[in-house]
């Protein structure tokens, strides 16, 4: 798997970008252990235009490149976290529903249906407006729009997988429901979602972006949407400082969006044989 | 019997199949081929899955993907000469001269065009006629198949029809460019017993009035005893023995061609002791056929000569009698 | 058998029904059964006549809407929970789809025993080690995944899952067809083999006539959700009576021996849609052989000597007379 994940360019490209990004997360707090809020130099300087300060500063005269290193944490941590509720969320939901049919599925369905419906972003700034903006309140304002589509796509695949042989094969040695779906049908149906999950990953990033951006970031964290927005009043002068964290926004979707292909690729047998 | 016909109207000599892989050696799935059908013959080539009979069909009508290299050392039907076709020359033998019916009809059809578009298509591809006619000849197609209240059928669309139904069309868009030679790759095989009866009572009555040749493939032995007039065993991509239905199936001299029949029970009850003979392993893989006869290692009568090259297939009488084997069975003395 | 002792599996009055779009279907429309342990009752019939909703029904994978099914003489719970799912268990057509992709051979084998907590690790280890021998997989492809087999090793190894909980009857659905003909004699005989050594009961269904008559005790055919016809495999085979069983016969091998035994039955149409089945008897549209009264009255399950019953009013005209006066 992930071997054949490696060998496609995608795969290669999308797995390495995102190492970069990883190791600059883990390693924010020994590059830079003064911080992302210490203040290294005068406002507004380029990039490069003083050694040490490859990034430049910003407004206030904070080192842009360690308000990149931090960020890289504030994202890759909302974007994680988020998805793995979502997954938690959405899997127990679809296998619910698409296991035990009948009224668990008319249900659990038209819940589904509902969240769906609502717009992720405007009730993600509804939800962090409400309650305070944390980065546990964005968490779970992402979690909370974004499990609809792998509830949906777990259903579909349970309906599938829970009609095989090898699950009423399972049933015959009287194996009890529980097992059968943790053992038999969620382990065959997840494939998928594993899919979506790297791109809920990139989704998620760019909605903390976005809140944070808008001001309703964690006010305690340095994120990439809080840098960025700390550029836009001097976007037409100093543009790096908007640009640069932005840019990060999209190499780490682009990273994820790569990887998904990929793993989608590798885990399709009809692609297996070329 | 119809045993020395004049002219055959399929000839293919030594055709082989190859899987062209990278890195690999070419494999002859299907491996110096040679059969020929006359008109009104039915040829069966039976066999087990790995065989290459369905891909001996498909090259014949030139529908194998690019990546299987298809060689003969001749073929000709019906006087032509198809050894090297071009693209055009195959257009135009398919359908008119040579057809074929698939074993799954309802992804052989197009499901969203009723019943009359598909066939009214498939006969103005092969005739210049006005579409009022084609519709008429449409309708006649599916009246010589024997479908009931045809004209309403016409209207349908595949998915609404029963699998029976649904190959008695396919049968009829065989028909519709009048071909001469008709390959039947399993055809029955999805079907159910009665219906899949039906079906070759059908197959077996238009060949005979419209004089067709058949080459038909099917795994059943049953089956062949039923169609066909001549048969040709395959093994893994050769043919291992052929000669008339009866005599093949009376007095097998080649080892796999007995296995098979005593394989099947043939009206023996378990319940009287009776045990069906088995054929240890399972047919290889292209790739892996042994160096010398491909059955050898399943084979009780195998010998250090077996191992040492492939058998060549061995005509035993003027009819056309004749298999592959060093150490073959005996004749029955009757 | 002419012991009256309690039977091995019985079957009662069986009705299952399945809800389609256009109304509800009589998958199983009222069937009765009788096996004998160590025997092997033969179920043969179209695909729709309702012998895979019998035969899930059998194993619990439906819930039948009324009927009984008694284990030596014991009642059982529809849901064949806990130590009663040990008594039955069932071998699948398909070798490919049957087993679980991820799932090494030995997992397999070992997965009934660890549901039922039967030895510790170790022996459960040692058992499907054995059993796998049992059934013909050698060692060396214990930890192979199913896709690494061939179809035959694969029905193997679906035998070995299925007789690990040592069971009192196997219901073995089409357990041949989707295989080679040189592998299905391999299958068959390993099945006979088990069947002698455990005395073990088979419910065994096929479309294949031979297979049928060749690995039965008794046939059982089957028409739009209700037996036709029921009896001895070799009367059955000899002498066919239902015009049904008489068809299906005819497409089967002696044509010729069918004809010189009565009406020769050729089907022209295909099964009547099973939401509206026929008043009457429910094969009288494709029968050639129906008569006024066919419309009208069900005919129930007569014996003609021997056990051999046929539902068919008309039977006792071409039945010897021998065996009508039997009956």
């Amino acid at each position: 798997m992930l071997r054949r994940i490696l060998l496609s360019p995608s795969g290669l490209i999308g797995l390495l970008l995102l190492l970069v990004i990883v190791g600059m997360a883990l390693s924010a707090g020994y590059v830079f252990p003064k911080g992302p809020w210490a203040l290294v130099a005068r406002p507004y300087m380029w990039p490069g235009q003083r050694p040490g300060l490859l990034f430049g500063t910003d407004s206030l005269g904070r080192d842009i490149l360690a308000a990149i290193f931090y960020g890289a944490r504030v994202s890759l941590l909302v974007g994680f976290v988020a998805t793995v509720c979502a997954l938690a969320i959405g899997i127990t939901v679809g296998a619910v529903a698409g296991y035990f049919g009948r009224g668990f599925d008319a249900v659990l369905m038209r819940i589904t249906d509902a969240f769906q419906t609502i717009p992720g972003f405007l009730f993600a700034i509804v939800l962090v407006s409400i309650l305070s903006p944390s980065v546990q309140n964005i968490v779970i304002a992402i979690a909370m729009v974004s499990w609809p589509p792998v509830a949906r796509l777990t259903r579909a695949e349970v309906l599938r997988v829970r009609e095989t042989e090898y699950v009423q094969s399972c049933k015959i040695i009287g194996m009890s429901t529980p097992r059968i779906i943790l053992t038999q049908v969620l382990p065959n149906s997840l494939s998928p979602v594993i899919v979506v999950a790297a791109v809920l990953v990139a989704t998620a990033i760019i909605t903390e972006a976005g809140l944070s951006f808008l001001g309703l970031g964690d006010p305690n964290v340095m994120s990439w949407g809080t840098l960025i927005n700390v550029g836009r009043p001097s976007i037409r002068s100093t543009w790096f400082i908007a640009v640069l964290p932005g840019l990060f926004v999209i190499l780490t979707v682009l990273a994820l969006n790569l990887l998904g292909d990929a793993i989608n690729d590798a885990l399709n047998p009809h692609f297996r044989k070329r | 019997m119809i045993s020395a016909s004049p002219a055959p109207l399929l000839d293919v000599e030594g055709l082989s199949i190859l899987l062209k892989e990278k890195k690999r050696p070419d494999v002859a799935a299907v491996d110096d081929v040679s059969f020929s059908v006359a008109p009104g013959e039915t040829l069966a080539l039976v066999g087990e899955s790995g065989a290459g009979k369905s891909l001996t069909a498909l090259a014949l009508m030139r529908l194998l993907p690019k990546t299987l290299g298809v060689a003969a050392k001749r073929i000709t039907l019906d006087g032509r000469d198809l050894t090297a076709p071009s693209d055009n020359e195959i257009r135009a033998i398919r359908g008119s001269v040579m057809a074929m019916i698939f074993q799954d009809p309802l992804s052989s059809l197009n499901p969203v065009l009723t019943v009359e578009r598909q066939l009214v298509e498939a006969i103005r591809l092969h005739e210049p006629i006005s579409k009022a006619d084609a519709r008429r000849r449409a309708l006649e197609l599916l009246e010589m198949v024997r479908i009931p209240a045809a004209a309403t059928r016409l209207a349908e669309y595949p998915h609404r029809l029963s699998g029976g139904m649904r190959q008695r069309v396919m049968i009829a868009m065989a028909l519709a460019g009048r071909p001469k030679l008709i390959l039947a790759d399993e055809p029955t095989t999805a079907l159910d017993v009665t219906i899949s009866g039906q079906i070759i009572d059908l197959l077996m009555e238009l060949q005979r009035d419209l004089g067709l040749g058949m080459l038909f493939i099917t795994h059943d032995l049953h089956v062949v005893r039923t169609v066909a007039h001549r048969v040709a065993v395959m093994y893994s991509g050769r043919i291992v023995e052929t000669g008339t239905v009866d005599e093949v199936f009376a007095t097998p001299r080649h080892p796999y061609t007995e296995g098979l029949i005593q394989a099947r029970p043939h009206g023996s009850f378990a319940v009287d002791g009776h045990r069906l003979r088995e054929i240890n392993g399972t047919v290889p893989v292209p790739a892996a056929r042994p160096s010398g006869c491909a059955f050898e290692p399943r084979c009780a009568r195998a010998e250090a000569d077996c191992r040492a090259q492939v058998p060549p297939l061995v005509p035993d009488n003027d009819e056309g009698r004749a298999f592959a084997c060093f150490h073959p069975l005996q004749e029955r003395v009757a | 058998m002419t012991e009256r002792t309690a039977k091995r599996l019985a079957i009662d009055d069986m009705v299952v029904e399945h809800r389609s779009r256009g109304g509800i279907v009589h998958a199983v429309a009222g069937v009765s059964l009788d096996l004998a342990a160590g025997e092997t009752l033969g179920l043969v019939g179209e695909s729709g006549c309702g012998k895979s909703s019998l035969a899930r029904a059998i194993v619990g994978l439906n819930t039948p809407k009324s009927g009984s099914i008694r284990i030596d003489g014991q009642p059982t719970d529809t849901r064949r929970r806990g130590a009663q799912a040990r008594q039955i268990q069932m071998v699948f057509q398909d070798p490919y789809g049957s087993l679980n992709p991820r799932s090494s051979v030995r997992e397999l084998v070992e997965e009934p025993l660890s549901v039922h907590r039967l030895g510790s690790k170790a022996e459960r280890r040692a058992r499907a080690k054995e059993l796998l021998e049992r059934v013909g997989i050698p060692l060396a492809m214990h930890d192979r995944l199913p896709h690494q087999l061939s179809g035959g090793q694969r029905q193997r190894v679906g035998i070995a899952r299925a007789i690990a909980l040592e069971p009192k009857i196997i219901i073995c659905d089409e357990p041949v067809s989707a295989l080679d003909v040189s592998v299905q004699a391999q299958v068959l005989n390993l099945l006979l083999d088990l069947q002698r050594e455990q005395d073990l009961t088979f419910l065994f269904i096929s479309h294949d006539l031979e297979v049928v008559r060749y690995v039965s005790h008794r046939i059982a055919v089957m028409y739009l959700g209700v037996i036709v016809e029921i009896g001895p495999a070799e009367g059955i085979w000899s002498l066919p009576l239902h015009p049904y069983t008489r068809a299906l016969m005819q497409t089967a091998g002696d044509a010729e021996r069918v004809a010189a035994t009565g009406p020769v039955v050729k089907l022209a149409s295909e099964l009547p849609n099973p939401l509206n089945p026929p008043s009457g008897c429910r094969f009288r549209t494709r029968c050639p052989l129906a008569i006024d009264r066919c419309s009208r009255d069900v005919p129930s399950l007569e014996d003609f000597g021997n056990g051999h019953r046929v539902a068919c009013h008309r039977a006792s005209e071409w039945a010897p007379q021998a065996m009508s006066g039997a009956a």
